[in-house]
């Protein structure tokens, strides 16, 4: 039987990695939420998932680049950290966002897997800004983009959070 | 569509990384690497950047040891490899298809210099899921060792 979990904001549902299952308290058809059940030790011991990345866009010198930047790594951390408290999944492996500061004027916010890269890159002009997924031939050879201003941010988040859970 | 000419072209291409600013904390070449600038749009529609042509076993070499006019050398970082067939598959994916090509155009000075090629116009979103997607392409990384 497979486990799932719901995420209360998105209502997007998430199946539990076989994996996992032990770790998951099995209360059906229940919403739970807050710091129940969590045994696992903190993802976020000194916020390490956008830790480096932050540092990088506190150099920004367009304020209004490194505002719309800084929105988007508190949202990825808000969102990873709410899906881990209602999931209790282990999510300590993912690796952290790393960002760049470009000379055209836009920063690159980089989250790099093995066989994907996923990059949110914040520009000048905020009608520019976008998101995009790119994978290897192992997993389909996605290429998937969007701008930042056509879906809600969490939304896209959470989207990108299920194939990172999927095919990390 | 740039047509690509019936030229041998070797399995690989190299792009130069011109300083660490390009690299990620783990020393892989950022996707900014392979970003297309405005500056480099040509009268045909095209939007180019640089490779050399990795025809023979040296051109790793020579590249590391290209240098600029002032006399400094233009890799500082190192080089990155990509074989060609990635950038025929990227070319070939749905939301890409016909964006990219590349060529081959020597110079005095370097008879491997050829170019990766994106069409003008290309929103900027785009051009930035394709440079990730050559960062993903890169097989091999060869970093320059520190003078």
């Amino acid at each position: 039987m497979s486990l799932y979990v719901q995420e209360t904001d998105s209502e997007m549902i998430f199946v539990v990695p076989e994996e996992l299952k032990l770790s998951v308290s099995k209360i059906a058809n229940e919403t739970f939420g807050g710091d129940l059940n969590i045994r696992f030790l903190s993802l976020f011991k000194e916020s390490s998932l956008i830790r480096s990345a932050w540092d990088v866009v506190q150099r920004t010198e367009n304020q209004q680049v490194a505002k719309e930047a800084k929105e988007v790594l508190r949202s990825i951390e808000d969102t990873v950290e709410n899906f881990f408290r209602q999931s209790n999944l282990d999510l300590s492996y993912l690796p952290g966002l790393q960002a760049f500061n470009v000379d055209d004027g836009s920063v690159l916010i980089d989250w790099k897997f093995n066989e994907f890269r996923i990059g949110f890159t914040i520009e000048p002009n905020p009608q520019e800004s976008g998101w995009y997924l790119v994978s290897t031939d192992n997993l389909g050879e996605i290429t998937a983009s969007g701008y930042l201003s056509n879906m809600g941010l969490k939304k896209l988040v959470l989207w990108l959070l299920n194939f990172i859970l999927a095919y990390a | 569509m740039h047509e690509i000419r019936n030229m041998n072209y070797p399995t690989n291409c190299i792009r130069g990384i011109a300083n660490d600013s390009f690299l990620d904390e783990d020393g892989s070449p950022a996707p900014h690497l392979f970003y297309f600038q405005d500056g480099h749009l040509r009268g045909d529609g095209w939007d180019e950047q640089s490779i050399n042509w990795e025809d023979d076993d040296s051109v790793i070499e020579f590249s590391l040891n290209q240098r600029r006019e002032d006399g400094a050398v233009q890799f500082r970082a190192g080089v990155t490899i990509i074989p060609r067939n990635e950038l025929d598959r990227l070319n070939n994916r749905p939301t890409i298809q016909g964006m990219l090509s590349y060529e081959r155009q020597p110079l005095d000075n370097n008879p491997y210099h050829g170019n990766i090629l994106l069409q003008a116009n290309v929103s900027k979103i785009t051009q930035k899921k394709i440079a990730a997607g050559l960062a993903l392409a890169v097989s091999r990384v060869i970093l320059r060792e520190q003078d």
